[in-house]
């Protein structure tokens, strides 16, 4: 405090203070994130320490016990696979036909073209939660209940991903459309061999969110399924049965396994996703 | 346009070429728009069809009645209340959730060595079901053995206490929503020039001044979004209700689309079903439109 003017000194009380606000930003991130804490050190411990008075949040002992009987004792594991078929086929369709509805949009000039646009985008008004009671007696008239194909076809397609696909086809060069067609490429040979490789970028990010944005849907997979085995993991989840006393350890170990593909890809591929939500919401 | 003509080949052949090249758009669309008329339009539509008339437990419709299914959940008292605590839960819920994402964001604002890791810890709430959380938080609200009261050092019963079961619900929305608001508003935030935060600086402004008095009206056309989008959501919200509380306890936690589910599904009435369902539709955009009227005075484009 001797020179406030000597650089060095100034450079270390600045320093300081970094680190100082650094370590503030994650404590308070830690406590964002408390319940996923909580709910990983539950996982973790043994009964009677869940059980405890008062409750305790570290664990004494480690054990994998509720893991264990969370895989072994429930469908989870089925449920899982049921869940990454959902998602994981659904998300590709997605991708597909939003590639294709936004190339349309993008490269062609047609008769009623802005009429359908806003027709695909009149359809973000129309929640999904308001019209699953009438897809519910569709899907049940195809004879879709209990099925992979029932719970998947409402997720089939999005005005959102149409939209960002062609914000993102419409910055592709009109250059190089021309010159293939010089070359006699067809339209589709163009789409699937040249427009969609180098984009790869934007559709990666629509199978990323669609993927992680299916797996986590609750309500319309319950509503079409009652088969035990056709359940998904975030239907399955919140129906475990274990004898009571035991239940919250396996409760929290199914819900960490549940949660874990979607959050380590969410920390993966966060990059993508941010910029796929941020061109599909910031107005021009 | 004229350039695809021009190459395409004369007579017959031109005439052929063009009739195909005049579907060919159509072809790329038609997947999506066969999905998007088969499970929005023509369901939504359906749905407003089907509420003027008397439909039974199979779903057949059987005679009109006009404006009777709407009288009759609008007289109910289990639905007026699910009204009354869905636009409770949207009023705690979303502005919470989007203050708490503003001040992550101005934490977050700065970039550090450690900001990519406390980014992430912000951000992460986005990846959590809602189930998930819901599992997470029935048993953080135990009233025996659950933290939270221990942490607080309270006694509450949060989710079989008629008085606060919807708060514990919306403080679940809150947490799940704070990762997707942050992460809009730190890319908004970041977005704002230095040299205007600089200024502000010399100006003496302290934290909150240049939070409110500076960065909010700039940032405004963002929280706009986010207040739209969350109004969106919360309004449509219905899987914390039936995971965790059933409406219960005294129907203080039902929702409009907890109360549509409930009939339609486990009582097959659909009657009140339908109604139910185009009146949340009906509240939501009004919502909407109500916010967008706050629009012309609050937002600053540019």
């Amino acid at each position: 405090m001797t020179n406030a003017y000597n650089p060095k000194h100034y450079k270390r009380i600045k320093t300081a203070k970094s680190v100082a606000f650094q370590i503030f930003a994650l404590l308070v991130g830690l406590i964002i994130v408390f319940p996923i804490i909580y709910a990983l050190c539950i996982s973790f411990m043994p009964s009677d320490q869940i059980l405890s008075m008062p409750p305790r949040l570290i664990p004494e002992t480690i054990t994998l016990e509720h893991y264990k009987k969370a895989l072994e004792s429930t469908m989870l594991g089925r449920y899982m696979l049921n869940s990454l078929i959902l998602a994981g086929v659904s998300s590709v369709i997605r991708v597909i036909t939003a590639s294709m509805a936004a190339f349309a949009f993008s490269f062609f000039e047609f008769r009623g073209k802005s009429f359908l646009f806003a027709f695909v985008m009149g359809t973000i008004m129309i929640p999904g939660d308001v019209v699953l009671i009438t897809n519910y007696q569709t899907v049940a008239n195809l004879g879709l209940v209990n099925t992979y194909l029932g719970m998947m076809i409402v997720f089939m397609v999005s005005a959102m991903n149409i939209f960002i696909m062609r914000q993102n086809f419409l910055t592709f060069s009109k250059d190089v459309k021309e010159a293939s067609e010089v070359d006699g490429c067809s339209n589709f040979r163009f789409f699937a061999t040249i427009l969609l490789p180098l984009n790869k970028p934007v559709l990666t990010t629509v199978f990323i969110s669609a993927f992680i944005s299916t797996w986590n849907t609750y309500l319309w997979p319950m509503l079409v399924t009652n088969d035990d085995a056709m359940r998904t993991v975030q239907v399955g989840v919140t129906m475990l049965n274990f004898p009571e006393g035991t239940v919250y350890g396996p409760i929290m170990a199914a819900s960490i396994l549940v949660l874990l593909p979607v959050a380590v890809m969410f920390i993966i591929f966060r990059r993508q996703i941010v910029g796929g939500l941020m061109g599909g919401a910031v107005k021009g | 346009m004229e350039k695809q003509a021009s190459f395409t080949g004369r007579g017959r052949v031109k005439k052929k070429k063009r009739l195909s090249k005049r579907i060919e758009p159509f072809l790329y669309l038609a997947p999506a728009l066969i999905f998007f008329v088969g499970f929005t339009y023509y369901p939504f539509a359906k749905t407003v069809f089907s509420s003027f008339f008397l439909v039974n437990s199979m779903g057949e419709i059987r005679e009109f009645v006009g404006l009777e299914n709407f009288i009759s959940v609008l007289t109910n008292p289990a639905f007026l209340q699910s009204i009354k605590n869905t636009l409770i839960y949207v009023v705690m819920s979303s502005p919470i959730a989007i203050f708490i994402a503003l001040l992550l964001a101005m934490i977050a604002n700065r970039k550090t060595k450690l900001s990519p890791v406390y980014e992430m810890l912000y951000a992460i709430t986005m990846a959590v079901s809602m189930s998930v959380a819901a599992m997470i938080f029935q048993l953080m609200y135990n009233p025996t053995i659950g933290i939270l009261n221990y942490i607080f050092n309270t006694h509450f019963n949060w989710l079989n206490d008629k008085k606060i079961a919807m708060i514990a619900l919306s403080l679940i929305a809150v947490w799940l929503n704070i990762g997707y608001n942050f992460l809009f508003l730190l890319s908004a935030v970041r977005g704002i020039s230095s040299d205007l935060l600089e200024s502000a600086d010399i100006d003496g402004a302290n934290f909150f001044q240049r939070t409110f008095k500076i960065i909010v009206p700039i940032i405004s056309p963002t929280v706009f979004y986010l207040i739209c989008n969350s109004l969106a959501k919360n309004m449509m919200m219905s899987g914390l209700v039936l995971i965790l509380t059933q409406g219960a306890p005294q129907g203080s936690t039902e929702t409009m689309i907890s109360f549509m589910y409930k009939q339609s599904v486990n009582n097959l009435n659909y009657n009140d079903g339908y109604a139910a369902a185009i009146i949340a539709f009906i509240i939501t955009s009004i919502a909407m439109a109500f916010s967008f009227s706050f629009e012309k005075k609050g937002v600053h484009y540019n």
